[in-house]
């Protein structure tokens, strides 16, 4: 069980009249690497400040390997948590090797020289941000990336447990981004330490964290991995504004992208309800262009885990489901078809049929019959994708003919729908 | 990883010797200042009014020449190396504590203060002395003290003490006072011509009294502030990475902007005001070794005292027998140079 190396407890930090925090508590164990996200002026930055003694909260206590940090001389808080701050002045001329040898100050007394220990821990830190061969440049003739190296760096030549990093990317380059990102990622992993980072990008985030935590209005939303914490309706709340999250294939990250024009203007206001019914990831391409659409989807009867089921949960849509591998039981199918009786219109995905979701083909049938259109993406010939014994052809050629609309791949739903709507 | 192997064996013997060659760097450079200000000092107390050669220290106590080497050049060249020592170092403190370049040892108004301080001592004829030492540079001192103490109370939010409002009190208690001079030279009446060349600075009056009052608070004025030279390069990077690098912001700021108003009064009382040299030494001394006070601290202390040694020395022999303010000696040869900064601001931005 790794222990708990940092713990805010309760923090509340106002400037003057604003609240910036509101009794925020969280933990974070040793060899953990959590981003720290949310909208601008949510109190991500000053959340930083007070885990690095720079701001005193008002309220509530940080904790520093069980230490109250007001209790702690900035020295001994200095030898176990290390800062990067967003942008460091370096206009001076000093050398690279000057400015991480600063790193040792908090080993170092008022008359006491830097000695050999203390160079080969510069040497070491120069050597993990692979920086060691700009030792002798001067640090203000350095690039953005070399510059931000360098500053870890210096943090690393503290030897902290963790590093408190905000917005360690924002002046970068794409490049230069994934390669900050990437020294922290093999710090994290190969050399244990700790890192908390302040994140703007969320991409680069989800990319690189196992544990998010989003912040908004001086508060904790959520904390979890970014499967939990990234879903739209997360963002929505905290940023106010839609965004579609996808994966992109198996190992992939979540990618987050807002929903632009034109489609965002339409989000919300066309009204349209559609019913989904999906699997095996055939729908999750369809849900994120229908919610893009600003449709509103239900989905349903998924299993857990389904891909098309975790996109439907990181869209933040209502999904019927069931454990993996369990059949749906009359309750799901009951409330899947309710849904279907709600929506303006069902869909039915190109998913292969199977004793799983052969109950969902009953239900298209039933609402089809209480007068709900059916649309059909018939991409794949059904034969080719029941595993049913001729069960599920003969239910699906049965909603065919009595009058569901055919469509050849998933572009013409919105060819028709915006046809039919122009009408 | 591989680049790391990679640049970590091509590399790897001597890639910090950087430190290294600055180290010796700043060694050669403090041994030919220090080479250098012995001969300034025994240069200057060569030359004079009078032309005395240095046999004269050996006719013992009765001589005129003895006198004149012994009780008033020596001490006067050693008072001026002080002084400039002193505005030098508290000049380098300031900049970097203010991170601002343009900052010298008078800007928390600590000049304006000993202003006053002398001033009022001539106009109410102020006799007294204590160990020695009469009542202008005494009274000058205490008020340059409490004008410092003034100042940082008022620039004090609860704990802490911005750099900006710092300065934005020194300004304001400086034309304050100085308002008052003006007011008390307004009716200076006869003493008007003692006022004037009290505030222009100069070291005619120096004494050894003078300097063995002054030297105890020099000693530990620039050794607390050299002690410091490590954290004043991390404060160069910000306050807040200065706190983040371990370092109590607050207690050192305080100490330090003590340290330096303390060398910036002792200067002040027994010199007078002097301006320039604690602007322009640190700049000459940051463009020859960079930005390290480690060096910085002991170069700006030498580089003063050589320039204030040699300023003295001119205003004291360019118009023989008539004498010069040291204070306009230093501002004739130093506003140029401030301009010819200001100029290039762009070389500024590197070395502060």
């Amino acid at each position: 069980m790794p222990e708990v190396l940092l713990s805010v407890h309760g923090v509340n930090y106002s400037y003057d009249s604003s609240l910036a925090l509101d009794g925020l508590s969280f933990d974070v164990q040793q060899g953990e690497m959590v981003a720290i996200v949310g909208p601008n002026g949510c109190g991500k930055s000053t959340l930083l400040k007070c885990m690095s003694k720079v701001l005193r909260p008002q309220a509530g206590a940080v904790f520093l390997d069980k230490q109250d940090i007001r209790t702690l001389i900035a020295k001994d808080v200095a030898k176990m948590l290390a800062v990067v701050p967003q942008e460091t002045m370096l206009e001076f001329d000093f050398s690279v090797a000057e400015v991480v040898l600063m790193g040792r100050q908090p080993y170092l007394g008022l008359l006491k020289r830097e000695g050999k220990k203390d160079l080969s821990m510069v040497r070491q830190a120069l050597e993990l941000t692979s920086t060691l061969h700009l030792a002798d440049r001067n640090v203000h003739s350095l690039s953005g990336g070399e510059r931000q190296r360098v500053v870890i760096a210096r943090a690393l030549a503290q030897e902290p447990q963790i590093i408190l990093l905000d917005e360690p990317t924002s002046h970068l380059d794409i490049n230069f981004q994934s390669e900050i990102l990437s020294v922290l990622d093999e710090l994290n992993k190969k050399h244990k330490i700790t890192i908390i980072a302040v994140m703007h990008d969320l991409n680069m985030a989800a990319q690189y964290f196992s544990r998010m935590m989003l912040l908004s209005g001086g508060k904790i939303m959520m904390v979890g991995t970014p499967e939990m914490v990234l879903t739209a309706p997360n963002i929505k709340e905290a940023y106010g504004c839609d965004v579609l999250v996808e994966r992109r294939h198996a190992c992939s990250h979540l990618f987050i992208s807002p929903l632009l024009s034109p489609h965002k203007n339409v989000r919300g206001e066309s009204g349209v309800k559609v019913h989904l019914v999906c699997g095996g990831g055939t729908g999750s391409s369809l849900l994120c262009a229908m919610y893009a659409y600003g449709w509103s989807v239900t989905a349903g009867v998924l299993s857990q885990g389904d891909s098309d089921w975790e996109q439907a949960h990181l869209q933040g849509i209502e999904v019927v489901d069931v454990p993996p591998f369990a059949l749906p039981g009359d309750d799901e199918f009951e409330r899947n078809l309710n849904l279907m009786r709600n929506a303006d219109l069902v869909v039915l995905s190109a998913v292969p049929f199977g004793r799983g979701n052969l109950q969902n083909l009953y239900a298209v049938k039933e609402a089809q019959a209480e007068n709900v259109p059916v649309f059909v993406v018939d991409s794949v010939p059904v034969d080719k994708r029941d595993y049913t014994g001729g069960e599920a052809s003969c239910l699906y050629r049965g909603i065919l003919q009595d009058g569901a609309c055919v469509l050849k791949d998933e572009k013409e739903l919105f060819e028709a729908f915006n046809g039919r709507e122009g009408r | 990883m591989e680049r790391v192997s990679v640049e970590s064996t091509c590399c790897s013997e001597g890639s910090l010797s950087v430190l290294r060659q600055k180290r010796k760097k700043a060694r050669l450079l403090l041994f030919t200042l220090f080479a250098a200000l012995l001969l300034v000092m025994v240069l200057a107390i060569r030359c004079g009014a009078v032309d005395i050669p240095f046999s004269a220290m050996f006719l013992g106590d009765g001589s005129v020449s003895y006198n004149i080497l012994l009780r008033l050049r020596l001490p006067r060249v050693i008072l001026a190396a002080l002084a400039g020592a002193s505005l030098a170092v508290a000049g380098a403190t300031f900049q970097a504590l203010f991170r601002n370049p343009m900052a010298d040892p008078y800007i928390i108004g600590v000049s304006s203060g000993a202003s006053l301080g002398a001033v009022l001592a001539i106009v109410l004829s102020l006799s007294f002395s204590f160990l020695g030492v009469g009542a202008i540079p005494l009274l000058a001192f205490a008020a340059a003290m409490m004008t410092a103490l003034m100042v940082f109370n008022l620039a004090k939010v609860g704990d802490t003490v911005s750099p900006l409002t710092l300065l934005l009190a020194g300004i304001a208690a400086g034309s304050f006072l100085s308002a008052i001079v003006s007011l008390l030279t307004y009716f200076a009446g006869e003493k008007l011509h003692q006022v004037i060349f009290w505030l222009m600075g100069g070291f005619s009056g120096a004494t050894w009294a003078g300097i063995r009052l002054a030297f105890p608070y020099f000693l530990l004025g620039t050794t607390v502030i050299y002690l410091h030279a490590r954290f004043l390069n991390c404060m160069l990077l910000g306050e807040e990475t200065a706190t983040h690098l371990g370092i109590e912001v607050e207690r050192v700021k305080k100490t330090l902007l003590a340290a330096a108003s303390l060398l910036t009064a002792i200067a002040v009382a027994t010199s007078g005001l002097i301006g320039f040299v604690g602007l322009i030494v640190p700049h000459v001394i940051r463009l020859l070794v960079g930005p390290d006070h480690r060096t910085l601290v002991p170069a700006s202390a030498l580089g003063g005292a050589i320039l204030m040694v040699t300023a003295d020395a001119v205003a004291r022999t360019v118009l023989a027998p008539t004498e010069l303010p040291v204070g306009l000696v230093t501002a004739l040869g130093g506003a140029p140079f401030f301009i010819y900064l200001l100029r290039n601001r762009k070389k500024i931005k590197h070395f502060i």
